[in-house]
Parts: C-alpha cells; structure tokens; sequence
C-alpha cells in the first residue's frame, strides 16, 4: 500500500462512518472524494485535534511508533508480550482513527505506518506505566437511598429552572452589544435566585440550551423566557426534568468559564458568546462513561475522577481539564444525575439513553409523588410537604409568592399575589373554595378575610386601551353614532353619556362621523388616552441549535460515507470521468418553490433516497443532476453526484426544483460510469 | 423513606411539623444549631445561619452530630451539598483561638497557618495585632479583644474566645428561694449562660428575665452591673433583686438622671450612660469605676450604639443580655452577636405558656371604618400625615368604648401613640393617664392602684411598653402604635402575658381603620404575632355583639 489514500480508498462504508465519527473535522467542509479527504487527514491540525481526544495508552503507542524506522512491526514495540492483546487493540483504534494506516492489523505481527506529518507535530512524552486499565478506586456510597436524592435534586432542578424563568420574565435583564449578560445585572439574577453565581450560570445557560429562555427581538435585547417556557411550565415534572436532561446532553455552553476572563479582555457572563465551548461535549460524555463503569451503589471521589479523565485525555490543558470536570460533577448532583460521587437511577439512564420518554419513566419513578394538599397557617404562610401537583401548582403559581423551595414548599399570601390572581381572572369564590379544598388544615380567618378584602378593592379603578376617542355634549350625535351600522365596524363602547371610545383609529373615526353629516375635529395628541396593553414579555422564535447540529451529525456522517465509498469506487476504475456535468435532457424536473425543496431535500438527506435536481449554471442553463444528498446547511448543499461520481457543493439558490429518484436509476447512472 | 417531623430545603431553612410525634425530641436536637424563625400553628421553621452553626461548635456540637440529627429526624433525603456546606461552616470555627498566655498575655494561636496568614494580612485588623511570637502564635492588643472578634466573625473566621474573664471584686450574692423556686426553663438559661461565658437569654415577657438575671449574679457572686431602659424599670429590678436575694437596700445602687449611686450592684440607664455633652460621654467612667465581674443588659435588643462601642472594650467581663426578642428594627443582630456574645438559650413563648408559667393570649384586629368624609381627607392627606391621621381616627374611640363595655370588671390597659388621643380617651372615660411626662412617683402611685384593683382602666402610652410589671392586667386594647414596629408589639402583648391569679386568658386587642395604612401596619405586626405562634382573629366593630 503506497499511501493513506489509497489505505481509506479500500476501506468500506462503515469504516469510513466511523473515521467521520472519531474525527467530525474531516467532514467540514465536506471533501469531494476520498483523496481530499486523505489530504485532510494527514494534515497537522487534523492530527493534533485527533491526539487530544486520544488516552495516554493510546498516544504512548503511537508515539513509540511515531519514533520507529516505518514500517513497524507490533510487535517490535516495547510492550510486554501478555499485553499484546490490549496493544492490538490499541492499534486497531489508531488505525481506525487514520493515525495508523496501511492494512488493518489483525495480529501483532501487523505493520503499520503513521501518517508523516504525525512526525513533525512533536507529542509530549507521558509517563509510560502498564498498558492495562487504571483501575478506578470506588467505595460503597455512604448515601442511603441514593435515588430518592436523585427525585429530590430532579425536582428541585425544575424549580431553579422555574424560579429562573419567573425571573427573567418579571425583570428582562439587558444583553450587552456584544452578546452576555452584563457583570452587574448577572449579579442581580444570582441575588435574586439567592444563590451563587456558579450555579445560577449554570441554570441560565441549561434553560437557554433547552431553548426555555432566549434573547427577544428588541432593539437592545434582554434575557427573557421564550414561549416553549410557557409550554414546559405546563409540563409535568418528569417532562420538565426529561428536557433539562437531554439538553444537558447536548449543550456546548459551558458554565464554568463564567466569571472568567475572556481573551478580549472581559468577563465572561452567561448567554455571552464565550461560553460556548466546543470541548465540553466530549468531555462530558467521557465523565459519563467513567462514572457509568462504577459499580452500582459505589461512589467515587472528585480527584479520582480527574485522574481517569487526564488518563483519557493527556493532551488537554489541565486547568481547563480540571475546571470543567469539576463542574460536570457540579452539574450532574444539581441535576440529581449523582449524588456524592455515586451515579443514580437517573444517571445510569442518562449514560445508556437520553431518549425523552426514557428519562422521563425513569423520572417518574424517582421523584416524590406530587401532592395535593398544603398546610396553611395564620401567618398565611402556606406549607406544601412535596412538590405540588399540577392543579395545586397552577393555584399556587397565580395566588401567592413562593417563600422557601426544596424538599417542601413553602408559598405566602399577600395582598399583591390575591390581586394578581385575580388580574388572570380568578374569582374571589373560587379563591377561596380552592384554598379551602386544598388545605389540610381550617382556613386561617385571616385568610379568608384577606381573600374578601383584596376582592373588594379589585377592579375599583378600571383602564383599558383604545385609538381614539369622541367627546360631545350633545347626546344625540352619539345616539346616532352608535345606532349607525356603518358605526359597527368602529368598536364603540360608550363610557358616560358624552365620551364614546373606539377601537378604531382617530383617522377612521373621523372619517365616519363626518361622513354621518356632523362636524367633528381631531384633538391633539395631548389629550389621548393610550393605554398600553399589558403583555408578557417573551421572545418569538428560538431554535435549539446545538440539539439539531448534534442530531444532524449522524446523518451527515452516514450520507457522507457513503457518497465517499461511491467516488472511490469511481476512481478506482480506470475509465474516463466526464468531468461536465451529467446531464440528462429526458428527466423532467419540476420547478418548486424553495421550501418545498428544501423539505424534499431534507428527507433525501435523512433517508438516504437519490434525487433528481435542477441546478441552474454560471450560464443561466438548467441541468438535471441525479444526486446524493450529503449535507445541508448555511445555503451550501453537498452532493454526491451521480453522474460525475465526486461530491460537489451548489447554491442552495441555484436549485430550481426536486424530484425523487429511483433508486435504480442511480445504480444505472453508476453501471454507465463503470 | 423515613418519616420524620423534620423537612430540611436546600436555602437552609428547616420545617418542623408541630404534631409529629417526633417533634418536641426533633426541637431540642436542632435547638443547639438552628435559629427559630417562625412558629405559627401547625408548622415552625428553624434556619441554619453561619452564626447558629459556630453557636453550636462553641457549645460542644460537632458537625457530625448535626448532620446525624438531621438525617435521622428529616422525611426527605436532606441536600447532599447543604451536609457538605455545613460539615465546611462548622470547620471554620476555632481555626484561630483567642488565649491567655503567662508569658506573653493575650494572643491568637492558629492551627491553620493560611488562615491564619490571611487574617493576619486582612485591613479588618489592621493595628491589632502585636509581634509574632512564633508560626502559630501572635500578640494581640488586649483593648482590641472585642473588635477583632468582630472583624474575624466578619472576615468568617470566628475565634474561639478562651482567654476567659477576670473575676471582678468578689461579692456575696444568693438567691432566697423562699416560697419559690426556679423554674427548669429558667435554670436552664442561666446555665446556658454560665458555660457559655457570655450571652444573650431570650425569653418571653412573663417569663421571668429579672430572675435569670438574679440567678446569673448568685453564680458570678460578684458585683454586678445592670443596665436597663428606664428609671421605673430600674426600681422594678431592686425591688425583685431585694425579694429573690440575699441583697439589701444598701448593697444596690441606682444610677440614673435623678441619683448618681456606685455600689456592689448598680443598676443603670441606659439613657444616662448615652447621654452626651460637650461630644463626650460624662458617665462612661461608670463602667470603669468598679471591678465589675457581671454586666447585665437588660432588653438587649433596644441597645442604643454607643453602649456597643463600650461593650466592645469589655470582652473581659462576663456579659448577660436578657431580651423578649431578638429582632431589631435597625437589623443589628449581628452587634448583639458578637459583642455581648451568642444567644444561649431561647424557648418558643407557645411553650412556657403550655407549661403554665404565662397567660394565654387571644389576639384580635377590630376594624372601624372611616365615615366618607374623612376617607376623602385621608385621600388627599400628605404621605408621612396619613397614618397618624388613620391611627387617631374618631371612630377608634367609641370601638375602644364598645370593648371596654364588654370587659367591665376586667383590668385593661389601652395603650396608644398619639398624646393627644390619649388625653382624648382618658378624658372620655374620665381615667388617668401615663405618658412620658408624668412623675415617676405619680406613674409608680397608679401602677400600684392598678395592681391592687383600685383602678381597673389605664390609659398608657409608649412608656408602658417595658419593664413595667402588671401582672392582673388581662385586657390590652392597642389603638395606635409606631408604625409597623414588630418588637413593640412583642412588648405590648408581653403587658397581658403574666399568668392571672384565676388563669384567665388575656385579650389583646388592636384597633384599625380599615383600607388605611394603618391596616397595612397592623398586618405587619400581626405576621409577628402569627409567627410566634399567637393566631388572631380579625372582627368587625358592627359583629361584636355577635364575637365570643
């Protein structure tokens, strides 16, 4: 074998799935066939990239091997012969990561190559210990009942998130120019939340990760919770965990750099560009699986875990290293994922799947069944021993303030909480016969009284919106005014009996009463009475871009390996590639709007079907292409097309229209070119 | 799941479930380290607070028997990181200790060098350290015993204090336990306050403070300085000090702004050692002129600030504080704290009342209503006008009038903030008043017709609220206040608190007009009174006929 081309030329489709997977860099930009996707590969930054996410086995073979004369025999490397066993497999990994190549190893009589850059790049040298596992130092936990922790801390997650929200929404703090919370008003929402910074961040960045909380789209936008918060509020707990916890999984943001300071010189706040930190995804799934190979019911300790982490990934910064490992065991207790260094019923389905249904059964089954009934007291305090159920909850929500949250609630009535429930339209009876149904105690009189004393002075003053007004002493214009049915579509409601109000504008208004045969004049702005509705503050649109980026990922690795094994086949046959576009003048592609190809485009991605697709040239000329589609994205579509055999990239703008095609007519595309 | 009394929610607060069986052994378990809060009917909630956590560690409790009780008594699984938090605070105590040494006096030894360095290095104690005298070891002014214990609770390092206290000049105190006897709660405190050197006694009105106090000097058998709010409270002290003690006339001295006597126990104002003149304190000599071996501040929780300042040069005497409530309205808790020392012991006044030892009190907000007239001149009033004009509504007086009435024969006091309403009503009901002007022989005349049941109406302003023992009064009618103040309510309810001679229970009503500020502060108070455990009612004026 000549060269690492050639090595990946020969290698099969999942293999090539696989390189893609162990190393995402070599599919961006997309490479148009296997030699680019060599040259890429071979490349220093490529390789230096794949050396930080090798363990310090792995980059101690590599490195010996890096050292030899090349070929190297496995063999001739100073690995004791009982452990031969673990270096084949070390090298099978390598080799897979393309930072072996040659033929595969099967014995350790294999030799391999190391990709010549690899030579140049200079990997550090690591204390060489044995090859075999470090085992990990675990002691049965000294935490009984470790996964009711794990619905206490599961349920507790959803209230900071809950609190957060209810914070942001009364209180819309302003985002810096540059994206971020600023220092001061960061400070201000760990206040209020009261309690630290650290964890604050980490809830802010979780809900704004869930998409649960979102810049708006104002001038000088604020932090303010989206509309999917309003539908997550609704939610049962288990759900609400279940979408923390998957998000958790995927987000990149990483709130353990906040209060850092950032390379321009600023510190670094949540929601701000800086805390978005493409490592930590790996990192997290490598604490993950570390903690996941602990014993049931065994528990681990902070500086172990940091040991088997470094052993993993030597080449990180250790600082960084540390720092984020430390706060992934943070975050996995606040999330009732771990409780002291020992994995929950909720972690152990955290590492296996974070399929939604699944985390949220596996919710359900920890956390503490809601109740329905609270304690009340004179001080109208009222006490709810365990998270409340939906019902009590949306009571509780709309007509009191929440005084002390954890294991049990605790919610206290005031003046200003009976008001604003009844500002969302409760009335002052059901009030009451819901306090009363809901409490396991007498009502306190006081209560009662407070409920008939707010309900009294509720609505004794009444403001609401309108355009324009009329104002006339004589009662007769209005009379007529609201008699005509021209009048109807102006939404007059009369006030007293000189002043009308309309829904309509100052201009419409006049217009109409002109045009009944009166006189009117507009008056001046001064005297308009303008009351701005009163609507939540929520943001309109959020995407949760790193879950789909993530979800994206496999598809694009499975289209792109495949379109890869398809060049390679093209080029291994010695027959001219007409390098022209193919054309096939007898394919009719219909023209489209955007959308609906895109959608079409899309599914073609995900499925795996080949299309038909009309592209319009640097000419102007439309010509049909028969195409794998291979990724999607920023207006770029890559393609394996069919009839060039290479992956190419068009304008999305460029395309005129989709067809589907025929799976067959691809392979005879392909037999054509062969 | 264990099913414990105790609910522990991670913002440190904890819930006690009053009816739980567990309950009364929950409380004396988390009594030591948890600082009562609120205790209203069904459900008290304690709060683990840095400063409690040291209290505990100065008395002998060890992080791990707090975990343990907690665990044990908790129905849910108790937050992983608030066991580790206070594992951590608990630590923090005692890593730098305040000593005697023979050689070289006063001096703070660490065994933690780096906290030790960072105290060393902090401005908070600039100047008060002298040489180092070895890794561990450094001098300390002694005149900056009380304010480097400040600035170390400050910094949250807290010391612990074992440099002890002089002995004063010695002087023979006993009790007379003649016909009486201490009550447990009582010896309790007194020995709380004995092993903790220093300290603060919270206990409610009724409950009988004077003789903690009486009980603190029979142990330091020392003389004996007591300070206290005012010249009648005062006398009240030497009266009880000469019933329950071996004391005699000559052996108390009073020192106030009528006489100026320094004898073994000398029982001051406060309002003479903070008067000023010329910008200097003329009697702060008092504190300097006798070996006093026992300073005992009496309602510690009105102690103006500069007796803190002088407080702070005198960590080497024992000091007692003696208070019905801790709360301050200037939120200086931490003051009381760290110079007059740590709360050592404190029972919910709902339980001395279940024992016997006090009244049981019913609470009740009467409302009046404003006529239209005057809810327009309320309207329109200005802001710092409106309560005054709401506190001293017409309507309050025949309300107050209709209640009297009703408790015909009953001892009542009516108790008010406005001196002109209170001439009001006493000219009204044609009975004497009490305000601050009166003489104190007058004031002591009309207590004492009071108590023997020659008068049985009393008009009194704020001068009633303390120190002032009526023991038979069983009704209290509150018809103004000032503002919101929720220690003169404590106060006020405490008048109607000592145990009746046929166990009536006391009333204790106030008066409000309603939609007023005056409602506004009325709720404020009554959050207090609900959370010390007095629920009260609300009435209508016009319903009273039908009330019980």
């Amino acid at each position: 074998m000549r060269s690492l081309a050639e090595d990946l030329r020969q290698r099969p489709e999942p293999q090539l799935a696989h390189l893609l997977r162990v190393r995402p860099d070599l599919a961006r930009p997309v490479p148009s066939d296997v030699s680019e996707l060599a040259a890429r590969a071979g490349e220093i930054t490529s390789i230096r990239r794949a050396l930080d996410q090798l363990d310090r086995q792995q980059l101690q073979v590599l490195l010996e091997a890096a050292a030899a004369v090349q070929p190297v025999t496995l063999a001739d490397l100073s690995v004791p012969p009982e452990e031969h066993s673990r270096l084949l497999e070390i090298a099978d990994e390598l080799w897979a990561r393309a930072l072996f190549w040659g033929p595969q190893p099967d014995s350790v009589q294999s030799a391999v190559r190391i990709p010549s850059a690899l030579a140049s790049v200079g990997i550090e040298t690591y204390d060489t210990g044995p090859l075999d596992t470090v085992e990990l130092e675990s002691a049965p936990t000294s935490v009984r009942q470790l996964d009711d922790y794990a619905g206490m801390a599961a349920v507790e997650s959803t209230d900071h998130v809950t609190a957060l929200g209810d914070h942001l929404s009364a209180n819309g703090p302003r985002l810096l120019r540059t994206g971020g919370l600023g220092v001061r008003e960061f400070a201000a929402v760990a206040e209020a939340m009261d309690s630290d910074q650290q964890q604050v961040g980490f809830w802010l960045e979780l809900a704004i990760a869930t998409g649960l909380v979102a810049p708006d789209n104002e001038d000088q936008p604020a932090l303010v919770p989206t509309l999917e918060f309003d539908a997550w509020s609704g939610a049962s707990l288990p759900d609400q965990w279940a979408l923390l916890a998957r998000a958790w999984s995927s987000s990149d943001r990483d709130s353990s750099l906040i209060g850092l300071t950032a390379a321009d010189g600023s510190r670094i706040t949540p929601a701000s560009q800086y805390t978005a930190n493409p490592q930590l995804r790996s990192l997290r799934t490598h604490v993950m699986q570390v903690w996941a190979g602990v014993p049931e019911g065994h528990a681990i300790e902070l500086t172990h875990l940091q040991s088997a982490i470094a052993d993993r990934l030597p080449r990180w910064n250790t600082n960084a290293r540390s720092r984020m490992v430390q706060a992934c065991w943070l975050q996995a207790e606040w999330l009732g994922l771990a409780v002291a260094g020992a994995l929950t019923a909720l972690g152990r389905q955290w590492t296996s799947s974070v399929e939604l249904s699944e985390l949220r059964r596996c919710a359900e089954s920890v956390m503490p069944t809601p109740v329905e009934q609270f304690v009340a007291q004179a001080d109208l305090t009222l006490v709810v021993p365990g998270p409340p159920n939906p019902h009590l909850r949306a009571l509780l929500n709309a007509a009191t303030e929440v005084e002390s949250r954890g294991a049990a609630r605790v919610h206290r009535v005031t003046a200003e909480s009976l008001a604003r429930a009844m500002d969302w339209g409760w009335l002052p009876a059901d009030l009451s016969a819901q306090f009363e149904q809901a409490s396991a105690t007498p009502l306190p009189q006081p209560l009662q009284y407070l409920i008939t004393d707010v309900a009294r002075r509720h609505g004794d003053a009444r403001i609401g919106s309108a355009s324009s007004y009329l104002r006339c002493d004589d009662e007769s214009i209005i009379a007529d005014l609201l008699g005509h049915p021209r009048a109807a579509s102006l939404g007059l409601v009369r006030l007293t009996p000189e002043v009308v109000v309309s829904s309509a504008a100052p201009s419409s208004l006049l217009d109409i009463v002109r045009s009944l045969g009166h006189t009117p004049v507009a008056e001046g702005a001064d005297g308009q009475t303008m009351v701005v509705s009163h609507r939540r503050h929520r943001a309109t649109a959020s995407s949760n871009q790193n879950a789909e980026l993530a979800g994206a990922d496999e598809v694009l690795i499975a289209a792109l390996a495949r379109a890869l094994t398809r060049t390679q086949r093209n080029s291994s046959s010695d027959s001219d590639v007409d390098d022209s576009d193919a054309t096939n003048a007898s394919v009719e592609v219909p023209r489209m709007a955007v959308a609906a190809s895109a959608a079409l485009i899309r599914s073609a991605q995900e499925d795996g079907f080949p299309i038909w697709l009309g592209h319009a040239d640097n000419a102007g000329m439309t010509t049909q292409l028969l195409v794998d589609v291979v990724s999607n994205s920023g207006g770029a579509l890559s393609v394996f097309d069919h009839g060039s055999g290479r992956v190419r990239t068009l304008a999305i703008a460029r395309v005129t229209g989709v067809r589907r095609a025929d799976p067959s007519e691809a392979n005879q595309t392909e037999n054509n070119n062969g | 799941m264990v099913d414990g009394p105790l609910i522990v929610q991670s913002d440190k607060t904890i819930l006690l479930e009053v009816d739980h069986e567990l309950s009364e052994q929950a409380r004396q378990e988390i009594a030591p380290f948890a600082e009562l809060e609120r205790a209203p009917e069904h459900i008290h909630t304690y709060r683990l607070t840095n400063l409690g956590l040291w209290n505990a560690r100065a008395a002998g409790h060890d992080a791990e028997q707090v975990v343990d009780s907690l665990i044990r008594l908790s129905r849910f699984p108790v937050p992983h990181s608030l066991l580790v938090d206070i594992a951590d605070t608990m630590d923090r105590y005692g890593k730098l200790q305040l000593h005697d040494d023979p050689a070289n006096g006063l001096v703070m030894v660490a065994t933690d060098l780096t906290v030790l360095e960072e105290v060393l290095r902090s401005k908070r104690t600039d100047g008060m350290f002298g040489d180092r005298i070895d890794e561990q070891t450094v001098k300390v002014f002694p005149s900056e015993r009380g304010r480097l214990k400040q600035a170390l609770l400050k910094l949250g390092w807290p010391a612990e204090d074992l440099a002890g206290y002089v002995d004063g000049e010695a002087h023979d105190i006993d009790l007379v336990q003649d016909g009486w006897a201490l009550r447990d709660y009582q010896q309790q405190a007194t020995d709380g306050f004995w092993h903790g050197g220093s300290g603060v006694v919270v206990l409610p009105c009724g409950a009988g403070k004077t003789i903690v106090g009486a009980a603190a000097m029979a142990k330091a058998k020392a003389t004996t300085l007591i300070l206290v709010t005012s010249t009648v409270s005062a006398r009240q002290w030497r009266d009880e000090l000469l019933r329950r003690t071996t004391l005699t006339e000559e052996e108390i001295g009073e020192y106030s702004g009528a006489k100026k006597e320094i004898r073994p126990v000398t029982i001051a104002t406060y309002q003479v050692v903070t008067s000023k003149r010329k910008g200097v304190y003329p009697h702060l000599d008092l504190f300097d002129s006798r070996d006093w071996g026992l300073i005992v501040y009496d309602e510690v929780h009105l102690l103006p600030a500069p007796v803190f300042r002088f407080t702070a040069d005198l960590q080497a005497r024992r000091r007692l504080g003696l208070t019905a409530t801790l709360v301050r309205e200037d939120h200086q808790e931490t003051e009381v704290f760290s110079l007059i020392g740590p709360k050592r012991y404190d029972a919910p006044w709902r339980e001395i009342e279940a024992q016997g030892y006090i009244a049981p009190a019913d609470c009740v907000e009467v409302r009046v209503t404003l006529p239209e007239a005057d809810r327009m001149v309320y309207a329109v009033a200005e802001q710092e006008d409106k309560y005054r004009l709401a506190a001293t509504a017409k309507e309050k007086i025949s309300a107050v009038r209709q209640l009297i009435d009703r408790h015909k024969g009953e001892p009542t006091l009516v108790i008010g903030q406005y001196l002109d309403q209170l001439d009001e009503l006493a000219d009204q009901f044609d009975v004497p008043v009490i305000t601050g002007s009166t003489p104190n022989k007058r004031r002591q005349e009309l207590y004492e017709q009071f108590r023997n049941g020659e008068i049985e109406l009393l008009v009194v302003s704020k001068v009633a609220n303390f120190s002032i023992d009526l023991p038979e009064a069983s009704i209290a009618i509150q018809v103004s206040g000032s503002f919101g103040s929720r220690q003169e309510e404590a106060q006020r309810l405490g008048r109607i608190l000592r145990p009746k001679a046929d166990g009536r229970s006391a009333r204790f009503y106030t008066v409000v007009v309603r939609d007023t500020i005056d409602a506004d502060y009325a709720a404020h108070r009554q959050r207090f009174l609900s959370e010390q455990g007095y629920a009260y009612r609300i009435l209508d004026i016009d319903d009273l006929a039908t009330f019980e």
